[in-house]
């Protein structure tokens, strides 16, 4: 095999993609000359076309601009619900390994509890309870991510803390924090960002499909699965409507899976 | 020679099965009620006359007066750890309280839409363990190094396509375009094959994931290697070895993962316009209609709870490490 | 049915009586672009045992696997031949090889414990190679199995049958994989390591068992083994590996008589059990202090309710300082639960344990926290005992740093001075354990626990998992180490050869209990116990190689 193997270039076109959304979120203008809001009704379900790279929608609006100017919205939501999924379940995990005893006992009920309520009726009690909205949506899935982050966290320490050279340390002198703080945490660090990442991108899944449901921002707003519900009712006519903002949760979605596949397994070796 | 008669189990083995499956019992029933608890916490202490809620149904047909009386009687804010027993109480029962919305008891709402999801989720489950398997199978087996890559590459893929995009690409295609099946105006299972179609992908692409991971880690295992030294095929290895041992964490996943179905069923059912319980869940959250909602998750955790008990109990019948514990041998390896 | 009449292949072609059962010319292979074995080639002879030895990295394993057809994955044959009984095996299509494998050569792999199908059941492991290769019905299949698992000397054939692999201990395991090995009578047995997971008296009846079953049924057998002792008690012939190369190959006698290669040379001088007992280095007088004092120490673990098992009973000893008392005993005999109690990890039932006079169970706080600094432990597995993200320097400064002892630049010098004094490059600093060699990172784990000036060091079978040349080196370092610095050693082992080397005093545990303690010396040349003089009778390499006779494990 002399040219680079497909992992390779998946990767680097992952990286990529990352570079440009980053860009588009920074700076939406700077990739569109259109409004993501205001469209010209007599060109409204046009195909995709020089004018219209991905065509325009029933208000004339252009929906390659309502894609870029929906990143600006999903992907900062979509890392608040990260933040949201793993503070709270690194902490819940983290205590229940390193303390044990009845602490993990209770601990690992409550994680029980919330696996046993699937992650999106999670997020739907929560978003009946704070009300709709985009930054509502995202606490909300992540909520429903909390129960996943703190199986894995606790599991983590758990195995980490059994092992020989925490014992070792603690031979030599090291304090139960000091033990949990230089030894155990920093070695489940490497999966844990792996992991951050991997539920990234099924974050940015959740709240598109928060948005169909219609509980994420209200309609003017470029929303990725707000724009693919508005689409439902022009399947027969106008494909691009749903096709467009459909593949680009999907390809965020996959570099993202992508790039956390390479922290976690850096050489790239299956286990 | 005689055919050795099985081991016969002492007493004290079946009091330890008992005991155990009596301990996960009460832990499945100990979730329930955390799940049961979570919910109400999140749910009906919302503020907003609860009692109220519940009593100016027009399907108890009360009048005012009654109602005034019920308000007296609970306390205009009953407490709410009353209204939490009360609740709780209503629930073992199987009343589920009155939905808002509709004015009718939520049993009864369930009751019509709770077979086209079991039969969705159903159709749905059989649909993901067939991919999962056919995954499994042709990124071990197949003979080309290129096709087996792209079979475990798969589900990677799948499990980022959003379902309602899924949906209704399925739509477009098979119904617009080539008018295969019909969306509408179809029997109750030949209406199922698009939306468990579409409900399947996102489930079997975390289960052929963890099948995969863990049918590479027993294949890596000496046993395996073992076996081919005995003169096996790759495929025999395959079956025999390999899938009975990477059968055990899967079944733990699948028991995960079957929650999602339901979850997913909210998505499926508004794309395909089912009226299931997802249909359901989805009116009841955009019209704050707390007890309907409580009441799909109730189902929905129960469901869970059930089926990972039995899981439970189905280990050790899989997993022969698990039994027989009084015929260990007494000099164990490990000091 | 008795054993003796039943005979392994009834329908056996009979093989052609000249020439080599194997034949191995040039064979070259390679992973990726780094070349793993340069061209080897030898022969084996029918009906007898030929040793393939080497230490890790020899490339003795990739053999052994090329041989069988079954090259881990990346590796690549790059040339060579490899001959069965005039059959050529080397470019056969995966299927044909198949054939092959199980019928004509039979394979006991090196770790019995994950080598059976944890879902499977003894009899569907033997029965196997009749439903591969033969059409033999249930019932015939049955008997067959039967009167293998007799012939292995496994008691019980009908209840082992139906019993799953967890349910029987090491050496029966190993006993099930060579009834499979030996099924179908085939011509050459390929043994990888078959005894390396096992204790020694086990080990010592696996490998009768391999003899006997050659002498018998005149298979012949490879033994790829890490064990120069083992070679030198049980091969005819003997190839010494090293880097892929073969170093010297010819009658094993005539190799451990007059050893041609310096490589062989060297093994065989760094092999425990042939190197003289070093003349004990002016041991301290005998009214020396008493460093450790263990009397009556037991320990009992939980097994179910109501229920606990005595992982130690009753054991006593008294360790002057400045000698090593070594402990001895066999897996599952306690001795690592001893350890655990000196140091501090657990708690025992009853019994004490004075470190320096001083009782362990009574401190309690900052008392204890430094009593513990003066008994320190290290680990068997190197790689394991060292954190995988810390440099060499963080792993040794690390307890300097919990003890608050010294400046930064004086903790800097410190742990400096700790490597010159392991004898490692100070170039290692800002390495991490992976980038390192097994004896290196013991190395380091050494210096991690005598960087806070310990006067007691625990060694927990510190030097098993290393090459023998490597395990040679660190025993140096030890002595040197107890000589320079007045160090107290408790040395926990299996294996008696090293003890040998090492300890002034001793202590042999079994089940738990101990069978016999005294000054090494007496316990070497004159045991008392028959338990003690079959684990010196067991030690491979002594070239007695009479079967002993122990219960079946």
């Amino acid at each position: 095999m002399k040219i680079p193997p497909l992992s390779q270039i998946s990767l680097a076109a992952s990286w990529l993609l990352l570079g440009l959304l980053l860009a588009m979120v920074a700076d939406p203008a700077l990739f569109t000359r259109y409004s993501a809001t205001a469209g010209a009704a007599v060109e409204h379900l046009r195909a995709p076309s020089g004018a219209h790279w991905f065509g325009t929608d029933q208000l004339g609006r252009d929906v390659f601009a309502r894609i870029i100017y929906g990143a600006n919205r999903t992907l900062p939501a979509a890392l608040i619900a990260v933040a949201t999924g793993l503070l709270a379940g690194a902490g819940i995990g983290a205590l229940a390994g390193a303390a044990g005893g009845r602490v993990d006992a209770v601990l690992t009920g409550l994680m029980d509890v919330l696996m046993s309520i699937p992650e999106l009726l999670m997020s739907l009690t929560i978003v009946i309870l704070l009300g709709f909205g985009t930054i509502h949506a995202a606490i909300a899935v992540g909520i429903g991510q909390i129960a996943g982050f703190a199986r894995i966290v606790r599991g983590d320490v758990t195995r980490i803390s059994a092992m020989t050279f925490v014992e070792a340390a603690r031979g030599g002198g090291a304090t139960f924090a000091g033990v949990l703080w230089r030894h155990v945490l920093p070695n489940c660090m490497t999966s844990l960002i792996g992991l951050s990442v991997l539920r990234y991108s099924t974050a940015i899944l959740s709240i598109a499909t928060l948005g169909f449901l219609g509980y994420g921002a209200p309609p003017p707003a470029p929303e990725w699965g707000l724009m693919i519900s508005e689409g439902r009712d022009y399947l027969a006519t106008a494909w691009w409507m749903t096709t467009f903002p459909g593949l680009a949760v999907l390809l965020v979605a996959l570099a993202t899976t992508r790039i956390s596949r390479t922290i976690v397994d850096p050489a790239g070796k299956r286990r | 020679m005689t055919r050795s008669a099985p081991a016969t189990r002492p007493p004290a083995a079946y009091a330890e099965t008992a005991a155990r499956i009596a301990v996960r019992a009460g832990h499945a029933l100990l979730v329930l009620w955390g799940a049961f608890t979570l919910t109400f916490v999140l749910l009906q202490l919302m503020p907003g006359d609860a009692v109220m809620i519940r009593f100016m149904d027009p399907e108890l047909g009360l009048t005012p007066a009654q109602i005034a009386a019920i308000r007296l009687s609970y306390g205009t804010g009953a407490s709410p750890f009353v209204q939490y027993v009360h609740t709780l109480g209503q629930m073992l029962h199987g009343n589920f309280g009155y939905s808002v919305q509709l004015g009718v008891p939520v049993s009864s709402l369930l009751a019509t839409t709770l077979p086209v999801t079991l039969r969705l989720a159903v159709c749905g489950f059989v649909a993901a363990m067939t991919w999962t398997f056919a995954v499994a199978v042709a990124a071990t087996l197949l003979p080309w190094a290129w096709a087996r890559g792209l079979a475990r590459a798969l589900p990677g893929l799948w499990g980022a396509v959003p379902l309602y995009w899924s949906g209704i690409l399925v739509i477009q295609v098979v119904s617009f375009r080539l008018h295969l099946i019909p969306v509408i105006g179809v029997g109750p299972w030949e209406g199922m094959i698009l939306p468990a179609l579409a409900v399947s992908l996102p489930v079997a692409a975390p289960l052929a994931q963890i099948l995969l991971q863990h049918v590479d880690e027993t294949a890596n295992l000496p046993f395996a290697t073992v076996a081919r030294t005995k003169g096996a095929s790759p495929a025999s290895v395959f079956w025999r070895h390999i899938i009975p041992n990477a059968m055990l964490p899967f079944l733990t996943m699948g028991g995960l993962v079957f929650g999602e179905l339901l979850a997913g069923a909210v998505v499926t059912e508004t794309v395909f316009g089912l009226d299931g319980v997802g249909q359901l869940t989805r009116q009841a959250v955009a019209g704050q209609d707390v007890a309907v909602l409580q009441a799909v998750v109730m189902i929905s955790a129960t469901s869970f709870v059930t089926i990972n008990f039995i899981i439970d109990l189905l280990y050790p019948v899989l997993n022969p490490t698990l039994r027989h514990r009084a015929r260990r041998p007494t000099r164990s390896r490990a000091s | 049915m008795s054993p003796s009449n039943f005979r392994l292949r009834p329908d056996a072609p009979a093989a052609p009586a000249m020439g080599p059962v194997l034949d191995v010319k040039d064979l070259r292979i390679s992973y990726s672009a780094r070349t793993v074995v340069h061209g080897v080639s030898f022969q084996a002879a029918r009906g007898e045992t030929t040793a393939v030895i080497g230490e890790s990295g020899s490339g003795k394993s990739t053999i052994a696997r090329a041989i069988i057809g079954l090259l881990p994955q990346g590796a690549h044959l790059e040339s060579g031949t490899i001959t069965l009984a005039g059959d050529t095996l080397t470019r056969r299509p995966s299927h044909e090889f198949d054939g092959i494998r199980g019928r004509r050569i039979g394979f006991v792999p090196q770790d019995p414990s994950n080598s059976l199908d944890p879902v499977a059941t003894i009899g569907a492991h033997v029965g196997e190679m009749f439903r591969l290769h033969t059409t033999l019905s249930r019932a015939e299949t049955r008997e067959r199995v039967l009167a293998l698992l007799d012939r292995v000397g496994l008691s019980d054939p009908v209840l082992r049958f139906s019993q799953y692999p967890h349910e029987l201990s090491g050496g029966m395991r190993q006993r099930v994989l060579i009834a499979g090995a030996i099924a179908l009578n085939p011509d050459l047995i390929v043994a990888d390591e078959p005894t390396s997971a096992l204790d020694v008296t086990v080990q010592r009846q696996i490998l009768d068992l391999l003899d006997g079953l050659r002498a018998e049924h005149g298979t012949s057998i490879l033994l790829i083994t890490h064990d120069l002792a083992i070679a030198k008690d049980r091969a005819r012939d003997t190839i010494v590996l090293r880097s892929g190369r073969i170093e010297e190959q010819d009658d094993t006698a005539k190799i451990f008589a007059a050893p041609r290669a310096d490589y062989t040379k060297r093994l065989i001088a760094d092999l425990p059990v042939f190197a003289p007992r070093p003349p004990p280095a002016d041991i301290p007088a005998a009214d020396a202090a008493d460093a450790v004092v263990v009397s009556n120490l037991r320990v009992a673990y939980p097994t179910g309710r109501h229920q606990t098992r005595l992982a130690v009973d009753s054991v006593s000893f008294r360790v002057r300082a400045g000698t090593t008392h070594a402990i001895v005993g066999e897996s599952g005999s306690g001795k690592t639960t001893i350890l655990r109690c000196l140091t501090g990890l657990i708690m025992p039932d009853a019994g004490t344990i004075l470190i320096e006079g001083e009782d362990i169970a009574h401190a309690r706080g900052p008392a204890r926290r430094a009593m513990l600094r003066h008994i320190q432990l290290v680990y068997q597995n190197p790689w394991a005992s060292l954190d995988p993200r810390q440099s060499v320097r963080q792993i040794i400064e690390e307890p300097l740093r919990n003890f608050a002892i010294d400046s930064p630049a004086g903790r800097r010098a410190r742990v400096e001075a700790m490597l010159d004094r392991v004898h490692l490059p100070r170039t290692l600093l800002d390495r991490r354990p992976a980038e390192m060699s097994g004896g290196q990172c013991q190395r380091v784990a050494l210096a991690r626990a005598l960087v806070i000036e310990p006067r007691i060091l625990v060694l927990d079978e510190v030097v098993s998992a290393l090459d023998v040349t490597v395990q040679a080196r660190v025993l140096d370092l030890l002595a040197e180490l107890r000589r320079d610095l007045g160090l107290t050693y408790i040395f926990v082992s299996h294996d008696l050869a090293v003890v040998r080397q090492i300890a002034d005093t001793l202590s042999v545990i079994r089940h738990g209990r101990q069978v016999e303690r005294g000054p090494a010396d007496t316990l070497f040349d004159a045991p008392a116990e028959p338990y003690t003089k079959l684990l010196l009778a067991a030690i491979p390499g002594q070239g007695n190689a009479a079967p002993v006779q122990l219960q079946e494990t």
